[in-house]
């Protein structure tokens, strides 16, 4: 909690761990024309939901965001986090919606949007929606793929859905910060242009601006 | 730290207020057995207090003067130029300071209308007219003159004042007749309480609170609450009583005393610091209204950060076995947070936080569960 309340926080988007507070924070620096809004990292998808109720009914709270992972089941995750909303006053719809999910303000409840990772249509992780920032034309992903890939079944020690969270930090490694998606964005490896990405940011300024 | 268990045995199990002072119109759907008020400066959470006091007093018209001289409203009544009369203003009580015609403060329970305490302007009917001219041979406008009673439970008393609508604004006629109208046995039966200011209370009234604890199980409790606030000072508190000259005037006036260990004279209260004094007034508060209500005006003053969590448990462990309702308001995190841990490891407490908000001009209640003000507290999310 900030002491003495800035505007900022009148909008804040909550995500559920550093990557995607990185991330996001990166793609906000590349695109000047994002609105201003405040990210905090909840530190897990449990503490996120716990705290939706409270983060709408913040004093003068314009707009909350919520960013999460769909994760190996889109309907289950968009159910858990309505189920929040609906706790909270919300009127939630049954699908999320696939450029964003945005509800307007309503009495005292403030304007509330949901991003599901990595494009609201699909399983998946942040990950997946950071694949997608990746050139076409990149010349170390179908490296990076073939490895992960060639890995035996028996050696491979992460899940199924997590094969491409794998391939990703498999190209990030050959990266110039090793690892690191934020600075990684920043220096322009990643691309901020694509349609997934302006998709993303087209429903961060319809959320956050005035 | 059950839900289910706010029931029915609460004085206000939720509260509704309209008209009175500068709300218009508030509903508060659900109260605890502790309620911690929160909001800005102004929002109006020392009306709500005051609200509740009018409903303990079933909105008798001496509650209603006492608030109207608290808040030093006063209105030159009559008398000529070279003697004035005062009287309490109670244009204040009312939205809008209106003394109109239909007019009306209603305070109590949310969805139950028989049980509201209602506070109207009426225009006198014939009869009560008809004694007001006998009773006033000075020449008034009949007209003009409005009335204000008090409905409780369908029982009326009018006030002792009348408004007479001068060119501008209403004034008031004192008129000592008029106690006798409307019904003998009102008010019904009102609720014990007591309200504790922001600032430390006054020897004289801790006085009056210590007789009723004088001698009973309660003077260990005070005892308790002292060692609350004196803890980790070096100082054990092995005994406190009152002591001196009731007269307010003299100057040995009634005051607290306590015996310390290792002190072989007894110590003034006061000189234990101003934690200490507001932790003893608290207690003796409690023991005061019984079966009623407390309402506390910025509880956390005068209190350090380190007891607010004991001094939550002490206040929700004594008002769940005495049946006392408390109304508490709050500036501060510290207190709030105290409060979550409290209500944590109090598995039966009943505490609320309501935040007020104005919403484009009318009142809004934001109410926080025991369970939100926990993870609040965990996660450090703003909720004043």
């Amino acid at each position: 909690m900030a002491e003495g309340k800035s505007d900022k926080m009148s909008k804040i988007l909550l995500v559920e761990g550093p990557n995607d507070l990185h991330v996001i924070r990166h793609i906000r620096k590349k695109n000047p024309r994002i609105v201003d809004f405040d990210i905090e990292d909840k530190k897990g998808l449990e503490r996120l939901l716990n705290a939706i109720a409270l983060e709408i009914k913040v004093s003068g709270r314009n707009a909350v965001g919520i960013v999460v992972d769909a994760n190996d089941s889109l309907i289950e995750r968009w159910s858990s986090v309505s189920k929040k909303l609906r706790d909270a006053g919300i009127v939630v719809p049954k699908t999320p919606d696939s450029q964003g999910t945005i509800i307007e303000a309503s009495g005292s409840l403030p304007k509330v949007g949901v991003w599901l990772m990595p494009n609201n249509e699909s399983r998946g992780e942040l990950e997946h929606f950071v694949q997608e920032m990746i050139d076409p034309d990149d010349p170390v992903w179908p490296k990076s793929c073939s490895y992960i890939d060639n890995i035996p079944e028996k050696d491979r020690k992460f899940r199924e859905s997590k094969e491409m969270k794998a391939k990703v930090y498999a190209w990030l490694s050959t990266q110039e910060t090793p690892g690191l998606m934020g600075p990684i964005i920043g220096s322009g490896q990643l691309s901020c242009d694509g349609p997934l990405c302006n998709r993303f940011t087209s429903w961060i300024n319809r959320l956050f601006k005035n | 730290m059950n839900q289910h268990h706010i029931n029915s045995t609460l004085h206000l199990p939720s509260l509704f207020i309209k008209g009175f002072r500068g709300i218009e119109s508030l509903n508060i759907p659900r109260l605890g057995r502790v309620t911690l008020l929160a909001g800005k400066n102004g929002i109006g959470k020392t009306s709500v207090l005051e609200a509740c006091r009018v409903y303990a007093e079933r909105g008798h018209p001496m509650v209603l003067s006492d608030l109207g001289r608290e808040h030093e409203e006063y209105i030159v009544s009559s008398g000529n130029e070279n003697r004035r009369e005062f009287d309490i203003d109670l244009s204040g009580i009312f939205f809008g300071r209106q003394l109109t015609k239909n007019t009306s403060v209603a305070i109590g329970p949310s969805n139950r209308q028989a049980d509201l305490v209602k506070v109207e302007v009426v225009e006198p009917n014939k009869k009560q007219v008809d004694i007001l001219i006998e009773d006033n041979p000075i020449e008034l406008s009949w007209e003009n003159v409005l009335l204000i009673r008090t409905i409780f439970n369908k029982k009326k008393l009018f006030f002792p004042y009348l408004i007479r609508h001068s060119s501008q604004t209403g004034f008031l006629v004192h008129h000592h007749r008029m106690r006798f109208w409307g019904e003998s046995r009102f008010p019904v039966q009102t609720l014990r309480h007591e309200t504790l200011g922001p600032g430390l209370t006054l020897n004289h009234q801790l006085a009056k609170y210590w007789d009723e604890v004088a001698l009973t199980e309660w003077e260990n409790r005070v005892i308790k609450a002292l060692r609350l606030a004196l803890n980790g000072s070096g100082k054990s508190v092995e005994r406190v009583t009152m002591v001196g000259n009731p007269d307010r005037r003299s100057s040995n006036t009634r005051r607290a005393v306590v015996k310390l260990a290792n002190h072989e004279k007894p110590v003034p209260l006061k000189s234990l610091g101003d934690g200490a004094i507001r932790l003893f007034g608290i207690t003796l508060a409690l023991a005061n209204c019984r079966d009623g209500f407390l309402f506390i005006d910025e509880v956390e003053n005068g209190i350090h950060l380190s007891v607010l969590k004991d001094l939550w448990k002490f206040i929700l462990k004594i008002a769940r076995e005495n049946n006392i309702q408390v109304l508490a308001t709050t500036h501060g995190w510290d207190c709030i947070k105290g409060f979550a841990q409290a209500a944590l490891e109090d598995k039966e407490s009943e505490g609320v936080l309501i935040r007020l908000e104005r919403q484009s001009g009318h009142h809004e209640a934001i109410e926080y569960s025991e369970r939100e003000l926990v993870i609040a507290a965990e996660q450090n999310i703003e909720v004043r």
